[in-house]
C-alpha cells in the first residue's frame, strides 16, 4: 500500500512537472506582452523606454530558456513570485484567497450533484419501462447538454433580476455572514452542479441497471429480502465503482466550469483570477493556477483509486 | 480675449459665476427645460471663443443629437432634479466597475482604475459640473505673462495621513511625474515646463519653455494627481491623497472600499459615508447586478442596454459621446502607402449605417477629425461632411492609385473582440467588400492587439479612444512624429503636421489657433493616416435614489471621479 502510494506520488510529481513546463512554454509563445499590459493596457501610451525598463525589471528581456531555468529554481523552493500586475505574492493570493473561494462553490456543487444524481439514477433504473424513466433521462440530458453559462445567465435573469430573491453576483465570506453567503452562493452552486449531476445520474442509472439483472440480486430477492435492502446493501455497493470514477473526474472538471461561472456570477475565485491573468499576461499567476489545478486533479484521481478498495474488497491496490 | 492670461481670468470669473449658473439651472428645472437646453444657452453666453468652455462630445451639450432625447424624455429632467435637490449626508454607494488593477497615482491605467483614484487624490485644477476648469488644490492662479503661472495652493488641506498640504508637496508631485521611474502618463506634457519652484509655503511659480495653451487642462487631467512628499508607504497597496474618500481596503480585481474623509477641504462634502467598488468585468453581469440591486451605480453600459434601462423608472441613465471609434492605418506598409488608397477607404464607409447597425442609431459620424461637431470653438465647419459616403469616388481614387480592379486591393483589418469595436469592424469590412475590395477581418485578443499596436505590426487596425482634454492639442498624441499613440509604432512622420502642431501649442490667440487647426485638419484629410468613424454612446446608470451625478462635459465617462457630489435620497 505504502509502496503504491509512493509510486503514485512520484508519478504525480513527474506529471505536474511536465504540465507546468508545457504551460510555461505555451504562454511564452503566445503573442502579447506583459510589459505593455502593465503600463496601462488598452488605454496607455508608454514609450519604448518605459516598456524596456519594465521588461528588465521583470526579467522578460532574458531568453526564454533562461527565464525557464530561473523560474524552475524558484518553484523548487516553493517561491511562486509576485504578480506582474500588482506585486501581490502569488502563493498567498492563489492559495489563501482565491482557492478557498473556488472550493466554497466546488465542494457544495459536487456534494449536491452526488446527493441528487445518485438517488435519481437509482430511481431511473428502478422505474425503467415506466413513463418516469424517459422524463428523468430527458431532464438529465438537458442538464448535461445546456452549457453552464446559459443556465447561469437564465438563473440570474429569473431569480435575481425578475424575482429579486437572490443576488446576481457578489461574494460574501461565510465567516462574515453565513446567511449572505448562502444567498450569494446558491445560484453559482446550482449552475455548477447541473452538468456533473446529469453525468452522475446517467452513470448510476446504467450501472444499477446492469447490476439489477445479476444473479445475486435474484438470489437476494428469492430469499425474501425487501426491495430497499436489496438496492442499498447489494446493488449500490456493486454499482458504485464506475460512478465513483465519474465523480472524481467531474470534481476535477469543475475547475473548467468554474472559470465561466465565476465570471458570470462575479465570484472572486481562482477561475476568474485565471481569466484575468491570461488577459493581462500575468505569467506568475497563470503558472501558479495551472499548477494548483493540475495537482488537485492528480490528487483527486489518487483518492478515487484508493476508494475502489473500500467499495470493492476484491481490488487490492498494491497488487499492480 | 487674445492672450492666455485674459483667457484664464475669464475662466476664473466663470467659476465665480458658478452659483448663479446653478440657480439658473434650478429655475430651468422648475420650468421643465432640459439641461441640454440650458447648457446650450450657457455655452452661448460663455462666448464662442472660450476654449475651456468647449463642451466635449457629450450628449447633454449643444449641437450633437441628445441620446437621452431619443431614448426617453425623463432622463434630462432627472439630471436637473439631481442638480436641484438638497443633498443628504449618509449612505453607501455600491459601484459596479469594469475592473481595476494597479493603484499607483499619476499613471493613467484605464478609465475604470483612474477615475477611482481621483476620489482619493486631488489635482491642482479640476472641473465644475458644467465642464469648466475649476480651482481644486490650487485656490487660484495668475499668469503674469505668457510663459509664467503662479498657483496659490489652498491652505488648511491635509493628506489622509494627517500631513498638511504645502507648496513643497506640489513641487514633489511635479518631480515625481517627471521622474522616468514613475512611468507617469503626463510626463511629456509636464516636460514642457522650464522650471517650477515653491516661492513660499503656499505658492508655486511655474515657467514654461514656450507658451503652452493646454497647460491648465493638463493640470486638470486625471493623471496629474498631487501626492505627499512625506509619504513613505507603498503606492502599490496604499493611497494617501487629499481627496473626499480614504482607502479602507483593497483587493486587486475584486473589491475596493472607500470611506468618507471627514477632513475633506470642500465643506459638507462628501455626502456618502462609504463607497464599495466591485469589479464586475462582464457587461451583462454588471447590468444584472444593477437591476437586482447588488450595486446602485454601474459604469460602462453598452449602447444596446441604454434604451432599456432608461425606460425603467427604477434607474437613471446618463449617456454621452465622449468615446470614438477609428481605424489606424500603417502608412508605411503596402498597400496603405498610397494616400489615394487611404482616402478611398474613407469614402467607401457609410458611417450612418455603421451607427444604425452597431449602436442602435446612437452616435455622431466623424466626417473631419477628432474634434466633436458640437465643439463651438474648434470644430471646422468649413470641412464638415468631408468624409461622406461616396462609393463612386472611392472607386475613382482606387483606379487612380492603379487598382482598376478593386479586388486587387487586399488586406486584413485587425480588431479587438469587444462588441463595441467588432460590430462596427464587421460592417465596415462588408462595406469595403461591397465595392469589390478584398478586405478580411481578424479579431484579436486584447493583449495581442495592444502588443501589435505598439510594435506597429499591422496594416490597418480598428481602435477606440477618448480625447484627454478639449483643447485640440490632443492631435499631438496621434499625429506628431513623437506621438505616443500612433506614430511611434509605425514610424509616421509629416513635417507640415509637426510644424502646425508646434505652432498650435505655442500660440495663445484663439482666432490664430483656429486657423492653425483648420490648416492642420486640411493636411490631415490629405495625408489620411486614419479612418475616423464615429463618436459612440457611452453610459453610466444608477438606481433612481442615487442623486447628484453629473456627466461633466469634457470628462464624460470618467465623471464618476466626482463621487463627492453623489448622495442617496432615502425618500425616493
Amino acid at each position: 500500500m505504502i509502496a503504491y502510494l509512493l509510486r503514485r506520488l512520484v508519478h504525480t510529481a513527474i506529471l505536474s512537472f511536465i504540465i507546468v513546463t508545457v504551460v510555461f512554454m505555451m504562454i511564452h509563445l503566445l503573442p502579447g506582452d506583459p510589459a505593455t499590459m502593465i503600463l496601462g493596457g488598452e488605454d496607455a501610451q508608454p514609450t519604448q523606454e518605459d516598456i524596456d525598463r519594465v521588461k528588465t525589471e521583470l526579467g522578460l528581456d532574458q531568453p526564454v530558456y533562461r527565464q525557464y531555468v530561473t523560474w524552475l529554481g524558484k518553484i523548487s523552493r516553493l517561491d511562486f513570485g509576485v504578480s506582474f500586475r500588482n506585486n501581490e505574492p502569488v502563493a498567498s493570493t492563489v492559495l489563501l484567497k482565491r482557492l478557498p473561494r473556488s472550493l466554497m462553490l466546488g465542494i457544495p456543487a459536487t456534494l449536491l450533484a452526488i446527493a441528487i444524481g445518485v438517488p435519481l439514477g437509482i430511481l431511473g433504473a428502478r422505474l425503467r419501462r415506466t413513463m418516469w424513466d424517459p422524463i428523468i433521462s430527458a431532464v438529465a440530458l438537458l442538464g448535461f447538454s445546456v452549457p453552464t453559462f446559459v443556465i447561469g445567465t437564465l438563473l440570474i435573469l429569473l431569480f435575481a433580476v425578475r424575482l429579486g430573491w437572490l443576488p446576481a453576483g457578489s461574494f460574501v465570506h461565510p465567516l462574515d455572514d453565513m446567511n449572505g453567503f448562502l444567498k450569494a452562493a446558491a445560484l453559482p452552486i446550482v449552475s455548477l452542479a447541473l452538468s456533473p449531476l446529469a453525468v452522475i445520474m446517467r452513470m448510476t442509472r446504467s450501472s444499477v441497471l446492469e447490476e439489477l439483472g445479476s444473479d445475486y440480486v435474484r438470489t437476494a430477492r428469492a430469499k425474501g429480502l425487501a426491495e430497499a435492502p436489496v438496492i442499498v446493501r447489494h446493488v449500490m455497493r456493486n454499482s458504485m465503482l464506475p460512478v465513483i470514477t465519474v465523480m472524481g473526474l467531474q470534481f476535477g472538471g469543475l475547475f473548467a466550469g468554474s472559470v465561466i461561472i465565476e465570471f458570470i456570477f462575479n465570484w472572486p475565485g481562482m477561475g476568474r483570477l485565471f481569466l484575468t491573468a491570461i488577459g493581462q499576461r500575468d505569467y506568475p499567476v497563470i503558472q501558479a493556477v495551472v499548477l494548483v489545478v493540475a495537482l488537485s486533479f492528480v490528487l483527486i484521481n489518487l483518492l478515487t483509486d484508493l476508494s475502489y478498495a473500500f467499495f470493492d474488497p476484491r481490488i487490492r491496490v498494491d497488487r499492480n | 480675449m487674445n492672450t492666455i492670461s485674459e483667457l484664464q481670468q475669464r475662466i476664473q470669473r466663470l467659476s465665480d459665476e458658478q452659483l448663479s449658473r446653478r440657480t439658473l439651472m434650478r429655475r430651468a428645472g422648475l420650468l421643465g427645460i432640459s439641461v441640454a437646453g440650458v447648457t446650450t444657452l450657457l455655452t452661448a453666453c460663455g462666448g464662442d471663443d472660450d476654449p475651456t468652455a468647449a463642451p466635449a462630445a457629450t450628449g447633454t451639450t449643444a449641437g450633437a443629437p441628445d441620446p437621452t432625447a431619443t431614448t426617453g424624455a425623463d432622463a434630462p429632467t432627472a439630471t436637473v432634479e439631481q442638480v436641484a435637490g438638497e443633498p443628504k449626508p449618509g449612505g453607501t454607494l455600491r459601484y459596479g466597475s469594469r475592473g481595476f488593477g494597479l493603484i499607483p497615482p499619476q499613471i493613467d491605467h484605464t478609465i475604470s482604475t483612474t477615475l477611482l483614484q481621483l476620489n482619493v487624490y486631488d489635482t491642482l485644477i479640476s472641473y465644475d459640473p458644467e465642464g469648466f476648469l475649476a480651482p481644486a488644490l490650487a485656490e487660484s492662479w495668475e499668469t503674469p505673462d505668457e510663459l509664467s503661472y503662479v498657483f496659490h495652493i489652498r491652505e488648511g488641506v491635509t493628506f489622509h495621513d494627517g500631513a498638511p498640504l504645502t507648496a513643497a508637496d506640489v513641487v514633489f508631485s511635479f518631480d515625481r511625474i517627471l521622474d522616468e521611474e514613475t512611468g507617469a502618463t503626463r510626463r511629456p506634457e509636464f516636460a514642457r515646463m522650464a522650471s517650477y519652484e515653491a516661492t513660499d509655503d503656499f505658492t508655486v511659480a511655474v515657467t514654461m519653455q514656450e507658451p503652452y495653451a493646454t497647460f491648465l487642462s493638463v493640470l486638470a487631467n486625471r493623471a496629474a494627481t498631487i501626492v505627499s512628499s512625506a509619504f513613505q508607504g507603498d503606492y502599490d497597496r496604499e493611497m494617501n491623497g487629499t481627496g473626499p474618500f480614504t482607502l479602507e481596503s483593497f483587493e486587486p480585481d475584486v473589491q475596493y472600499v472607500l470611506v468618507k474623509n471627514p477632513d475633506y477641504w470642500q465643506p459638507g462634502m462628501p455626502y456618502l459615508d462609504r463607497v464599495e467598488v466591485l469589479a464586475i468585468p462582464d457587461d451583462s453581469a454588471r447590468i444584472a447586478a444593477l437591476r437586482s440591486g447588488d450595486v446602485n451605480f454601474a459604469e460602462y453600459i453598452p449602447s444596446q442596454f441604454v434604451a432599456e434601462l432608461d425606460a425603467d423608472p427604477n434607474f437613471t441613465v446618463f449617456s454621452g459621446y465622449d468615446i470614438y471609434n477609428y481605424i489606424r492605418i500603417n502608412v508605411n506598409r503596402e498597400p496603405m502607402t498610397d494616400p489615394l488608397v487611404r482616402q478611398a477607404l474613407n469614402y467607401a464607409i457609410d458611417r450612418e449605417v455603421v451607427i444604425d447597425l452597431a449602436f442602435v442609431g446612437l452616435g455622431v459620424p466623424m466626417t473631419v477629425g477628432l474634434i466633436p461637431p458640437n465643439d463651438p470653438v474648434w470644430y471646422s465647419q468649413e470641412l464638415d461632411g468631408h468624409w461622406s459616403y461616396d462609393p463612386d469616388k472611392a472607386l475613382e481614387l482606387l483606379a487612380e492609385a492603379g487598382y482598376d480592379d478593386p479586388s486587387e486591393l487586399s488586406f486584413t483589418l485587425e480588431s479587438s473582440s469587444e462588441p463595441n469595436h467588432l460590430d462596427s469592424a464587421q460592417i465596415i469590412v462588408e462595406q469595403w467588400r461591397a465595392i469589390g475590395i478584398s478586405a478580411e477581418l481578424q479579431p484579436l485578443e486584447s493583449a495581442v492587439r495592444v502588443d501589435k499596436r505598439f510594435s506597429g505590426d499591422y496594416t490597418i487596425m480598428f481602435d477606440g479612444a477618448a480625447n484627454p482634454w478639449t483643447d485640440p492639442d490632443f492631435y499631438s498624441l496621434y499625429i506628431s512624429s513623437e506621438g505616443p499613440v500612433y506614430a511611434v509604432g509605425i514610424g509616421f512622420s509629416d513635417d507640415e503636421i509637426d510644424r502646425l502642431l508646434e505652432e498650435g501649442r505655442s500660440v495663445a490667440d484663439v482666432a490664430a489657433r483656429q486657423a492653425i487647426y483648420l490648416e492642420l485638419e486640411r493636411r490631415l484629410l490629405e495625408v489620411t493616416p486614419f479612418v475616423f468613424i464615429n463618436f459612440r454612446p457611452q453610459a453610466e446608470a444608477c438606481a433612481a435614489n442615487v442623486k447628484g451625478y453629473v456627466r461633466v462635459p469634457g470628462v464624460g465617462s470618467a465623471s464618476p471621479q466626482f463621487m463627492e457630489w453623489l448622495w442617496i435620497d432615502d425618500e425616493a
